[in-house]
């Protein structure tokens, strides 16, 4: 790998961790709260590009001979900026949600305990997280979602057997530990498109049917209407507490 | 360790190959500027500036240019799902490594030589828990740990506690440790058994190491070093940028090679290996050899396999840092292949049993 290339690989790479921050694509791969030590890392590595082409500027001009090769595994720096700039992969899907297990959703107060419900926005629904929806079932948390007007956002997931889940990913850090939660959309119109985005507005439901659960769903919502949405700026849901 | 490449030894091309070197320096420095000594023939030079710097970037505009008609090539759900995957570890992992990196060129630029080899024992009794504890304070990758316990072999530290080190700075050190708490919220008894459990094995294997090994086991190969380095700046800029671009490239290898698994192995599968308790334990640890994760970076891809159980999670994780592939190549490139060949398996064994008793007391 030359000295060219490896300054090379050094600014790309910088640029684009600033360039995936400030476009917000970033949020397609780790959590929001890492923007600053991205940004943080894109201009060290600039600058430590700046400051090694200035080193090697001065040798050419001391010496004749020629500077030649680092390790050729750090070729390997330029795959995942060639793969930001040509593939720009999408978030994490119907796929992923399929393939990975579900987890209990988010201790979000203690078991049994009491935890106002969201209030309700402009147009009379609660808005919340399939995470906090499911949550209070889970942990039996007071009062419930039961026949609540409520408002939910995710991506299709289509059941084998019929119907959908209204899907979205949780993470941690980074997509590598993003698992699913399911919620079954009671809805009688037909099943929008796999890994479209859309908003439900219906009525939330205490308890999930067995056979939903066999699937890994965390919850159910009879759904009043179905709403085609652009994907969010952040298509994961963050797993608080960190 | 700046003063002594600082003194502008002009190695021969001899030297660098092996065959006088009068001394091995601490840290390998490796920088652009290494090897300015061998100045190749102009038709070499010219091929090999073909090769190495115009050919990778004509394909890597290639790529750009063409991205309208790959794009529809690279979108099927299980590419996409690779394609996310590893965009996403390789992207969780760039400030860790930026920051160890940064640590351990200022380390190497500033921080006399004398410190370690001053602070450590000459007994190995002593030497090698010493050493061990003295892990926990310079952060780092791995792949930065093996010249250093290099050097330190070189300039007359005992071996073991060379070794002992090596098994505990990438290991424990608190960049590791803040990942760790990181990747698993609200449950600090992973930071702690992670603590325990890799410092046990860094003692262990050390101590075993003063009990039984010989000496011809570890043959110390002579490296190319950073030339001519006229001042601290300059020491510590080359050796970021060696060490980046170095263990950057592994931790893209590992990130492709965990996206891989991730997209490749059948959930069924891997719930069927995770639900036996042993199966499960000896999954992850061999899983850990062959991703070759940067440990600051395995914790969060140990958490994402919480479907094997704490005790095989942390295994993963004291296992990774001590043995994987891209140190087994590395120990192998600074000590010999009978060393590495010795080693490797005996530090798997000892990292997988510690780890299963200290996940039976802590976790």
């Amino acid at each position: 790998m030359s000295p060219v290339l490896q300054i090379s690989a050094l600014a790309l790479l910088g640029t684009t961790a600033l360039r995936l921050v400030a476009s917000g694509e970033y949020l397609r791969f780790v959590k929001p709260s890492l923007a600053p030590w991205l940004l943080l890392t894109g201009v060290a590595l600039v600058a430590l590009g700046a400051a090694v082409t200035w080193y090697l500027w001065r040798a050419a001009d001391d010496a004749s001979s020629h500077a030649h090769g680092g390790p050729r595994i750090g070729l390997l720096l330029l795959l995942p900026v060639a793969v930001v700039y040509v593939v720009a992969p999408p978030p994490l899907g119907s796929y992923a949600a399929e393939r990975t297990a579900a987890r209990e959703p988010t201790q979000v107060a203690a078991p049994s305990t009491v935890l106002p419900l969201p209030e309700p926005d402009a147009d009379g629904y609660r808005a919340t997280s399939l995470d906090e929806y499911t949550a209070r079932p889970f942990w039996n948390i007071e009062p419930s979602y039961e026949g609540e007007p409520v408002r939910l956002t995710g991506f299709v997931t289509p059941r084998a057997e019929g119907g959908w889940y209204l899907t979205r990913i949780q993470i941690a850090c980074c997509a590598a530990d993003g698992f699913p939660i399911k919620v079954f959309v009671r809805d009688t119109g037909p099943v929008p498109p796999r890994d479209s985005w859309v908003r439900v507005d219906g009525r939330g439901l205490a308890t999930v049917s067995p056979e939903y659960e066999e699937d890994d769903a965390l919850g159910e919502v009879l759904a009043e209407r179905v709403v085609p949405i652009e994907e969010p700026a952040s298509p994961y849901e963050d797993q608080p507490g960190l | 360790m700046a003063d002594d490449s600082a003194g502008g030894r002009t190695a021969t091309l001899a030297e660098a190959a092996g065959a006088a070197a009068p001394e091995v320096p601490d840290v390998q420095a490796t920088g652009v500027l290494d090897a300015v000594e061998a100045a190749p023939p102009a038709t070499a030079w010219y091929r090999g500036e073909v090769v190495h710097t115009w050919l990778p970037i004509a394909l890597f505009l290639a790529l750009i240019a063409f991205r309208d008609s790959l794009q529809p090539l690279l979108s099927g759900p299980a590419i996409s799902t690779w394609f996310a995957i590893f965009v996403s570890i390789c992207i969780q992992a760039l400030p860790f490594l930026g920051l160890g990196v940064l640590v351990s060129a200022v380390i190497t630029a500033y921080v006399p030589t004398s410190w370690l080899t001053r602070a450590i024992p000459s007994r190995p009794v002593f030497a090698v828990p010493a050493a061990s504890a003295a892990g926990a304070v310079l952060p780092g990758c791995e792949c930065g740990s093996v010249p250093i316990a290099g050097g330190l072999i070189s300039r007359g530290v005992a071996p073991a506690a060379a070794l002992a080190f090596l098994l505990s700075a990438p290991a424990i050190n608190p960049i590791v440790l803040i990942s760790t708490a990181v990747a698993f919220p609200g449950r600090p008894e992973f930071v702690w058994a992670r603590l325990i459990a890799s410092f046990t094995v860094a003692v262990v294997v050390g101590l075993a190491w003063t009990a039984f090994a010989r000496p011809e086991w570890l043959r110390l190969r002579p490296r190319p070093h950073l030339q001519g380095a006229s001042s601290r700046p300059r020491t510590f800029v080359l050796t970021a940028q060696h060490d980046f671009v170095h263990a950057g490239g592994f931790l893209v290898f590992g990130a492709m090679t965990a996206a891989t698994l991730n997209v490749l192995i059948p959930r069924a599968v891997l719930d069927t290996l995770a639900g036996q308790a042993l199966v499960a334990l000896l999954t992850l640890a061999v899983l850990a050899v062959v991703l070759a994760i940067c440990s600051e970076a395995d914790a969060f891809i140990a958490a994402s396999l919480a479907v094997f159980g704490p005790r095989a999670q942390l295994a993963f994780m004291v296992v990774g840092p001590a043995v994987d592939v891209k140190l087994i190549a590395l120990q192998a490139g600074t000590f010999g292949r009978g060393f590495a060949l010795r080693f490797a398996p005996f530090t798997f064994v000892v990292a997988v049993v510690v780890a299963s008793l200290v996940a039976a007391v802590l976790l």
